[in-house]
């Protein structure tokens, strides 16, 4: 019926819904020259490069922690418990003594893979069930849409802790279940870029040609559907990242003593008035690069919209 | 619009069997005895037997699953394996503060969006709606537990506010009430409004560069008539469609909240249903779930035909 | 719609008189919208007079600055990125200074205000009796009931059948023309003794368009309203305006009572607005006349006259002295051109004029909904 904003399923967090078309039609229509062309890189901005640049920053630190300077994330020091931000420990420590800065870096890894992946695997699926069902219209695209629209009415916090805890707290585990949860908002974008796609002459071009249903998915509609379905997906992995959080602060994923951002936020909950490093070291961190995901998917979608001729 | 109407609703209620169905065959399909479980490795086998049947596991999952809907058109819920209480009495006790949390944390969400975002939209690209729309794109990235966290570090850890120990229920004292209740209020509100000021703002910004607000300026309408009424309505069909929607998803959000704040709602009877795969419990929350998901749409669809008289013009077509 | 022959002629006839009498006098208005790509000078000095009662006809092609000119007056442009010079006094008071609160007092009760498109100038989710008694309550202050009251009985006035009815409905529900009714309703509510009205029968259809007119000529005549008609029809405005200022790139270029222009013509560009009007007694299959090339591009500053590059009549002074609005005589015809018409023939065979361009018309089709 009418366009009703996405609304991301997992937890707290809304995939903020496209503010239409504002940029576009700011200026007053004063002859439409050709503009002046500008790289890129220079219209994604300052702010996109700053958050890609955190992000590069956390990944290349978690996956070289283990070569890194880093004190022992699991070995304490029981001469500096709870300690706060100091030379020695730039984080603080916890309760154990162990070194925050060290734990936050090696919890990295756990939010990255999950977040990553989740998405990844979320877009592909997504992706496809929606331009199966955006293209071949009919029976399918019924199918489909209801099993969509019975995921996104499954509570997902529900689903989350219930797939974790009968089939295991473990990294494939919690990416399938948070996959799985992003999967429909995925698939609706798809759906949608789908439908606009279709009608566009280059397809009944490539159809009347012989082209079978696979090549024309393949050929014609996915190369057109995967940019705005990327910078969702980047969303998607703040999303993820912030689930499996949750998942961990609640204690339903990757169990101590592997440090999470969820886990060390969880045991520093009782000392949040004597030692509050131990949960906002992580949070900030978490927060930092929730928030740079979020601009870096927010800025690619409007820059896609600027392209595609949006009014 | 009746039919359009019948449609939706045949369609929702379709799902709704649909999440019910996957809720049940996610606790039977997946590893794990809950009886054995439950009463520990040396439990005699007919102790196992008698739980195994009271949670239909001897049957088959469609006839258990038939067995368990035709009991819900009843009105019956089934009972809590655990504690042995009607999974009607435990949702009436706690469904209320899961509820009141939700509630509350619209009206606040709504109280703050709606006048942040006419003030940004009035002034679209000033100084105020750079302000807010960079709060609220950042509020929108905390996490909700983290939020709730820095809420309690902020109020009772630092200024000594809002302290709370145990859950004082409305019937028993509305400040005591409110002050049990306003923290977790907050943790679901602030990201709420910070996505509802940004759906406005951007819906509004746009209505307000329609012809018929030139026109009303060109009458000498007062501006906060022209933004009250005649580019609030239009511009709110967005912001009434996530408002709707996410009561259905704040309800499942309110667990979190709930267990961080101890407080005695579906969060935690949610939780342990899980832990101890405790079907029938599992299946009244997560029933309770997606029927105020599913009916919130609905609600949603009628709504929007009333705001805007166009819609119903299309519906009746 | 045929030529000349103006109805009224009396009532412009007289145009000495006193300063004191004049509603609107905009001098040397000058409207600059600053976009990404330079400055566009969308109204770029004009000055024009309006009587009580009077009308005035603004003529010209899509983005001369008609509408702009409206606007302007209005105050309806954002105001960051346009900048208004020149004073445009309503009753002796300069719009153009006035604080939003002053304006907002005059907008809608001495000034009314009827745009092109019925389909967008009313607010899809308020109803109808809401819109036209707005202006009320926003001005005096009524009841609601009052306002209800009052609002049955403008729609009664423009012509609007079953109007009880009507009030409860939404836009939606009523064609184009009635939805332009209930806009000139609204903008009359407050009996403004000036109206704006910008192409208000563009976007309906032909059957309508006259009706639309004619309603508009006899409320002003019954309620000695005076108006700005625009449009880019000369064949609208013949028979119901006093006086005719034509706009061309932001500037009037001819300005004169009605009852002298037609057969006087004497800026070429007049000249061949006028004949793009199709007429009866043109046979069939003719033709329809169109002036060549496009309006110049409002960003530059052109040295010369603006429509020179158009022109038939092109003259070497014409490209780099550019011509003022001068009045030679006393009839208060004025024109701004080097080599005015004056002696051309009235209605010259338009085959010969007609030269084989692409044919780019000011007559746009009428927009069917």
């Amino acid at each position: 019926m009418s366009s009703r904003p996405e609304v991301s399923p997992v937890l707290l967090v809304q995939v903020p819904p496209p503010p239409p078309r504002i940029e576009a039609a700011a200026a007053p229509a004063g002859g439409a020259g050709p503009g002046r062309i500008v790289p890129l890189w220079k219209r994604l901005g300052i702010p996109f490069w700053l958050a890609v640049g955190w992000i590069v920053l956390v990944a290349v630190l978690a996956i070289t922690a283990s070569i890194l300077p880093l004190q022992n994330p699991d070995v304490g020091n029981f001469s500096a418990l709870s300690q706060g931000p100091s030379a020695a420990h730039w984080f603080g420590t916890d309760d154990l003594g162990r070194d925050l800065m060290s734990r936050v870096i090696f919890g990295s890894r756990v939010s990255l893979i999950v977040g990553f992946a989740a998405a990844f695997l979320g877009t592909v699926i997504g992706g496809a069930l929606g331009i199966a069902a955006g293209y071949l219209r009919s029976a399918t695209e019924g199918v489909i849409m209801l099993i969509m629209d019975a995921i996104i009415s499954f509570p997902s916090l529900v689903m989350l802790i219930a797939l974790t805890t009968f089939l295991g707290k473990n990294l494939v585990n919690i990416t399938g279940a948070i996959a799985l949860v992003t999967v429909p908002v995925l698939a609706r974008l798809a759906r949608g870029s789908t439908l606009s796609v279709a009608k566009r002459p280059f397809i009944l071009a490539a159809r009347s040609a012989g082209a079978t249903n696979f090549r024309v998915m393949w050929r014609e509609i996915v190369p057109n559907v995967l940019p705005p379905l990327i910078s969702l997906g980047l969303v998607i992995v703040a999303v993820a990242i912030v689930a499996e959080g949750a998942l961990s602060f609640l204690g339903f994923s990757i169990p101590p003593p592997t440090p999470t951002w969820g886990n060390i936020i969880a045991s520093g909950e009782n000392d949040l008035s004597t030692a509050p490093q131990i949960v906002f070291a992580p949070a900030a961190v978490m927060f930092v690069t929730v928030f740079a995901f979020s601009i870096a998917g927010d800025r690619l979608r409007r820059i896609g919209e600027l392209q595609s001729g949006g009014i | 619009m009746r039919a359009n109407f019948g449609r939706r609703a045949l369609r929702l209620l379709l799902v709704l069997l649909l999440v019910s169905f996957a809720t049940f065959a996610m606790v039977r399909l997946l590893p794990g005895d809950p009886a054995r479980a439950f009463l520990g490795p040396s439990a005699p086998e007919s102790a196992v037997l008698a739980i195994r049947r009271q949670l239909g596991l001897n049957q088959a999952l469609p006839v258990a699953y038939i067995h368990w809907l035709g009991r819900v058109l009843y009105g019956n819920l089934g009972t809590s394996y655990q504690t042995g209480q009607a999974v009607t009495q435990a949702l009436a006790q706690r469904l209320p503060i899961s509820a009141e949390l939700v509630i509350g944390a619209e009206l606040v969400a709504l109280t703050l969006a709606i006048p942040l975002s006419l003030v940004s939209a009035y002034r679209a690209d000033g100084l105020v709606d750079r302000s807010v729309s960079g709060i609220s794109f950042a509020t929108i990235a905390v996490p909700g537990f983290v939020l709730a966290l820095v809420l309690i570090f902020i109020f009772p850890v630092r200024f000594g506010l809002l302290q709370v120990s145990g859950f004082t229920y409305l019937s028993q004292s509305i400040p005591g009430n409110i002050q049990s209740v306003t923290l977790p209020v907050l943790t679901l509100a602030l990201p709420l409004a910070a996505v509802y000021t940004r759906v406005l703002r951007a819906d509004l910004v746009e209505v307000l560069r329609e012809d018929y607000i030139a026109m009303a300026r060109a009458r000498g309408v007062p501006t906060w008539r022209i933004l009250l009424i005649h580019a609030f309505k239009p511009a709110s069909l967005s912001l009434l469609t996530l408002a709707g929607l996410n009561i259905g998803q704040l309800l499942s959000g309110a667990v979190i909240v709930e267990q961080i704040f101890a407080l005695p709602g579906i969060g935690s009877l949610l939780i342990g249903a899980i832990l101890a795969k405790d079907i029938f419990v599992l299946q009244g929350v997560v029933l309770v779930i997606t029927v105020t998901f599913v009916v919130a749409n609905l609600l949603v669809d009628l709504l929007y035909s009333l705001i805007d008289p166009r819609i119903r013009r299309v519906l009746t077509a | 719609m045929s030529t000349a022959g103006a109805e009224r002629v009396g009532a412009a006839a007289g145009n000495d008189g006193a300063p004191g009498d004049r509603l609107l006098e905009i001098q040397n208005l000058r409207t600059y919208l600053k976009t990404s790509r330079g400055v566009v000078r969308a109204v770029d000095g004009v000055s024009l007079e309006l009587r009580p009662g009077t009308t005035l006809g603004l003529v010209g092609e899509s983005g001369c600055g008609k509408s702009m000119l409206l606007r302007s007056i209005l105050g309806l442009l954002p105001r960051r990125s346009v900048e208004r010079q020149g004073r445009i006094l309503f009753e002796g008071q300069d719009l153009l200074s006035l604080p939003p609160s002053r304006l907002r007092r005059i907008l809608g009760r001495d000034i009314g205000y009827v745009a092109q498109d019925p389909m967008t100038s009313l607010n899809p989710v308020l109803k109808v009796g809401q819109q036209v008694g707005e202006t009320l309550r926003c001005h005096y202050g009524v009841s609601r009931s009052k306002a209800r009251a009052e609002a049955l009985e403008l729609l009664q006035s423009v012509g609007i059948p079953e109007a009880e009815r009507r009030l409860d409905q939404y836009p939606h529900q009523l064609s184009g023309g009635m939805r332009q009714r209930v806009s000139i309703a609204a903008a009359l509510a407050c009996h403004p003794k000036l109206l704006l009205a910008d192409e208000p029968t563009t976007a309906l259809d032909v059957t309508v368009q006259a009706q639309v007119l004619e309603l508009l000529s006899r409320l002003a005549r019954e309620r000695s309203m005076a108006m700005i008609l625009v449009t880019h029809d000369l064949g609208v405005v013949a028979g119901r305006t006093e006086q005719i200022a034509v706009m061309y790139a932001g500037q009037v270029v001819e300005l004169s009572p009605t009852s002298d222009l037609f057969g006087n013509i004497q800026m070429p560009y007049t000249e061949a607005l006028f004949k793009s009007i199709p007429r009866l007694s043109d046979v069939p299959h003719h033709r329809l006349v169109s002036i060549p090339g496009r309006p110049p591009d409002l960003r530059m500053q052109p040295t010369g006259c603006r429509f020179a590059s158009r022109c038939t009549y092109t003259q070497p002074q014409c490209l780099t002295d550019a011509p003022a609005l001068t009045e030679p005589g006393t009839s208060g015809h004025a024109y701004a051109c080097w080599f005015p018409l004056g002696l051309q023939p009235e209605d010259p065979p338009a085959d010969s004029a007609a030269p084989t361009g692409a044919p780019v018309g000011p007559a746009r089709p009428a927009r069917r909904q």
